[in-house]
């Protein structure tokens, strides 16, 4: 008997009590239509708005197989939450998304299927090719996006169009192997787990998202922030 | 071999070839023109390539999808999501 497929959707969360909700129930409908058997298990780090209570609340709807909770003191950081969440995921997959409703659950049934294609070990969501895209972002902020994905492109070569993003699904193994070896932060984190997943051999599919960023405006790109990817992309440039 | 090794490799080459070239138009046997063109081809390649850079990234700029249809359809699904939501029990503000 074939062992059926499990899909653990890992959620950091911080300071995401209105989102929350709106994206588990997103989830649920979406693995609801697609038939696939899941569990949404939500790594808060200690936010102060009261994003646990609601996921509590969200639990006791849901039922605890569904939702699952696996709270940290305080912000600690993407790399080990992800490495934290893993280790309570039952799944044979991993989905990592952010949970701020910039990626839509209705692409996961999408990897799924893309992953099944040829076995990928890991299938990335890319906004920047095929009818992938954005919503909410200026001219100015487009241009940058472009810009430095162009960048990577040429000094890194990474064989996959969408370096930056956050929107993944991976094999259970193969992301436990990646988050161990990357030291990065922030969206350079992003960029190294392709980079390296590359350099082990393993095989990446894509598939186009739209990513509707809500935020924009709140969140500055700032000069810290390009500071910081340019670090990280000539530490890649320069290690692997 | 990192991408930094593999880029001072194609540099190495490109200087030598770059070398060879200069070497081989020497000012008493070649033309002005060849000679000037050997003399700054570094700089002409480095035009050539930031001027195609510029292009690609203009126009991936200019077809870069605007999700107007996904940002609709978010609206109305978080409507319908709080509406479902509070018929479960759940406490939305």
């Amino acid at each position: 008997m074939e062992r059926k497929d499990k899909y653990s959707v890992l959620l950091p969360t911080y300071n995401e009590k209105d989102n929350l909700p709106i994206i588990i129930w997103l989830l649920v409908k979406a693995f609801t239509e697609s038939g696939d058997d899941f569990e949404i298990i939500v790594i808060d780090d200690g936010s102060p708005d009261g994003t646990l209570d609601v996921a509590k609340q969200l639990q006791t709807i849901y039922g605890d197989k569904k939702i699952v909770l696996r709270p940290r003191e305080k912000k600690l950081g993407l790399g080990t939450a992800y490495i934290h969440g893993i280790k309570h995921a039952t799944g044979n997959f991993v989905v990592i998304m952010d949970a701020d409703l910039s990626h839509h659950p209705k692409f996961i049934k999408e990897f799924i299927r893309k992953q099944k294609e040829k076995d990928y070990d890991l299938v990335s969501g890319t906004r920047y090719s095929g009818n992938g895209g954005v919503y909410g972002w200026d001219l100015k902020r487009k241009i940058i996006s472009r810009g430095a994905n162009y960048v990577t492109q040429v000094l890194l070569r990474p064989g996959a169009s969408d370096l930056t993003g956050s929107f993944r699904l991976y094999k259970k193994e193969v992301l436990e192997k990646l988050v161990q070896s990357c030291k990065s932060k922030g969206y350079v984190f992003q960029m190294e787990m392709i980079i390296r997943a590359r350099q082990f051999g393993f095989t990446i599919g894509e598939v186009p998202i739209s990513f509707v960023d809500r935020v924009y405006g709140e969140s500055k790109l700032g000069g810290n922030e390009i500071f910081q990817f340019a670090e990280g992309l000539l530490y890649l440039f320069a290690t692997t | 071999m990192t991408k930094l090794v593999e880029w001072l490799g194609a540099s190495g080459l490109f200087v030598g070839v770059w070398a060879y070239l200069f070497i081989s138009t020497p000012v008493s046997h070649s033309t002005d023109f060849a000679r000037h063109f050997v003399l700054f081809l570094p700089f002409y390649v480095l035009l050539a390539f930031a001027v195609i850079s510029v292009s690609i990234i203009a126009w991936r700029v200019y077809t870069f999808n605007d999700c107007e249809e996904a940002a609709k359809e978010l609206k109305q699904e978080i409507e319908d999501a709080k509406a479902d939501l509070r018929k479960k029990g759940f406490k939305i503000e």
